[in-house]
């Protein structure tokens, strides 16, 4: 299932992005701190850098593996005895854990700085937030894999801007529709309303995406 | 498994590219050991053969069996004993030789680090060599070391002199030879350096538009194909083409050129039956074959149209 030798060439080769991430993690816990009402309960929901981090994050996944089938180095490793199956997973799991774990990385703060710091949300609530986050950003950023798989082996830029357009058209409507950028509609939506069907529907889609796009590849001729 | 089975056995092996065969009902058996040569004009479908056998091109129909092994269904375990070098090199470029051998070798069950050592040496490939700073040719040499690490019982090789220099190239052809084959390795490559499939192919297989056209052991195929060029003092016979061992006619002059494929006694026999025709017979290289099969010679001549 998982090729950890190729796991961890595929996160060396990615390393430049993990840092880029980081940095993200960093801004946006410092910039909380620094910003946050002295004296006032800090809000671990309200963390727009790390947000931002994942947009940019999904949008590197796509890149990697677009840039895998262009370049060539998806022949170059489907010709060493590795299953498709292992690379996608590699791919998956070289791209996707980052995501999760800066989305969930606002309940880590909340848990480290509890003793010093209020925070205006109980780690419960919190938890509950950054798991819905991650999972619909994966089901997001299996997405992006999938139309990499379709559009990458294309050398036509206008896939690419196609793809591209698509992502981001989806991105808006998605996050218009259950307000990742209006947070505010979003905590009333999830605590409100339908938390465990939201929960529900992302890991279907998390599935669904995750069933397509290892089955492209299993299927996809690969030229280099 | 059994050992008598063939490295490579291909039954109807066809792969369509929205719909253009790029090979076509392909029956190919390369038998183990030896160094088996696949030739063919540009488009013949040679890579995309060779794909098909590692599973990066999925066929469309037929089947394949690659050291007894299931090609598609068991593609993992067939890449473990196959060692492959692309036509061209497709490497990450921002690593060092090093890096890329080491990750290489954790694929593998097996790796002949002394051979892999060895050969960077030789091919002076510095293992703090940044990948993508390498020429061609080094690239190329780098792709064969790739191939050789992990001690296959087949080594696919397409193109493998690409960007080599004639000493390099000779160099590598000593050591696949040398080593490689007399270990009892089979080895199959494509090449348009006929020189270097007489050199050391065993057997030839020719491909066309995607289609086997004919398969057999270098020496025999060398000893079969001759030409007779003939100077018939009359009207040539009418039904010329149609002898036994004849597979073309042409005209070169006031002669013709007659194209023989085995059955070289039995035209001879005939032709002196001819009062007055005069006749020699011409050995061909490798490179007469390959464009006369590539149909390089394309006024065939038809018998009694011009006379």
């Amino acid at each position: 299932m998982i090729n950890w030798p190729l796991l961890r060439w595929e996160m060396r080769n990615i390393r430049w992005w993990y840092a880029g991430l980081f940095i993200f993690l960093f801004i946006g816990a410092f910039s909380l701190l620094l910003f946050a009402t002295t004296g006032g309960p800090v809000n671990w929901g309200k963390m727009d850098f790390f947000l931002f981090g994942a947009y940019w994050a999904l949008f590197g996944g796509m890149a990697n593996v677009s840039s895998k089938l262009k370049k060539g180095t998806m022949a170059f490793l489907l010709a060493r005895p590795v299953s498709r199956r292992e690379m996608y997973h590699a791919m998956a799991l070289a791209g996707g854990l980052p995501i999760i774990i800066l989305i969930m990385s606002p309940v880590l703060f909340a848990l480290i700085l509890s003793p010093w710091l209020a925070s205006s949300m109980s780690l419960g609530q919190l938890l509950l937030l950054d798991v819905l986050r991650a999972v619909w950003l994966t089901a997001l950023f299996l997405l992006a894999i999938l139309t990499s798989l379709y559009t990458g082996d294309y050398r036509n830029k206008f896939y690419s801007i196609l793809t591209g357009s698509f992502i981001i058209a989806v991105t808006i409507a998605w996050t218009t529709t259950i307000g990742i950028i209006n947070k505010r509609a979003l905590v009333q939506w999830l605590f409100q309303h339908h938390p465990g069907l939201s929960l529900l529907l992302s890991l279907a889609l998390c599935c669904l995406f995750y069933y397509l796009g290892r089955r492209r590849l299993e299927r996809m001729d690969i030229q280099a | 498994m059994a050992i008598s089975e063939p490295a490579v056995l291909t039954r109807g092996l066809t792969k369509t590219f929205r719909g253009r065969p790029a090979v076509h009902g392909l029956d190919l058996e390369v038998p183990r050991g030896g160094v088996f040569a696949l030739l063919g004009p540009n488009g013949a479908g040679k890579t995309t053969t060779i794909k098909l056998l590692l599973n990066l091109l999925q066929p469309s129909a037929g089947e394949m069996r690659v050291l007894g092994l299931d090609a598609v269904a068991d593609s993992v375990a067939v890449r473990r004993r196959v060692g492959y070098q692309a036509e061209s090199q497709h490497f990450y470029r921002n690593t060092g030789v090093g890096e890329l051998l080491s990750f290489c070798r954790s694929l593998y069950p097996r790796w002949n680090q002394e051979r892999v050592d060895r050969y960077c040496r030789l091919f002076e490939l510095p293992a703090r060599a940044r990948v993508g700073g390498l020429s061609k040719g080094k690239q190329t040499l780098l792709a064969l070391v790739l191939a050789v690490g992990p001690e296959p019982e087949l080594l696919l090789l397409d193109e493998p002199a690409t960007g080599l220099d004639p000493l390099r190239r000779r160099q590598v052809l000593k050591l696949l030879v040398e080593e490689m084959s007399k270990e009892g390795r089979t080895i199959i490559f494509s090449s348009h350096q006929l020189q270097d499939v007489e050199r050391i192919a065993d057997r030839v297989a020719f491909l066309l538009r995607g289609g086997l056209i004919l398969s057999r052991p270098l020496e025999q195929l060398l000893a079969e194909e001759k030409k007779v060029r003939v100077l018939f003092p009359g009207p040539p016979p009418a039904e010329l083409e149609k002898w036994p061992g004849v597979r073309r006619v042409a005209r070169e002059g006031s002669r013709l050129l007659i194209s023989l494929s085995g059955r070289l006694d039995e035209v001879l026999v005939r032709l002196q039956r001819y009062e007055g025709a005069a006749f020699d017979v011409l050995d061909q290289t490798l490179e007469d074959i390959f464009v006369e099969y590539a149909g390089g010679e394309e006024s065939v001549w038809e018998v009694g149209e011009d006379d």
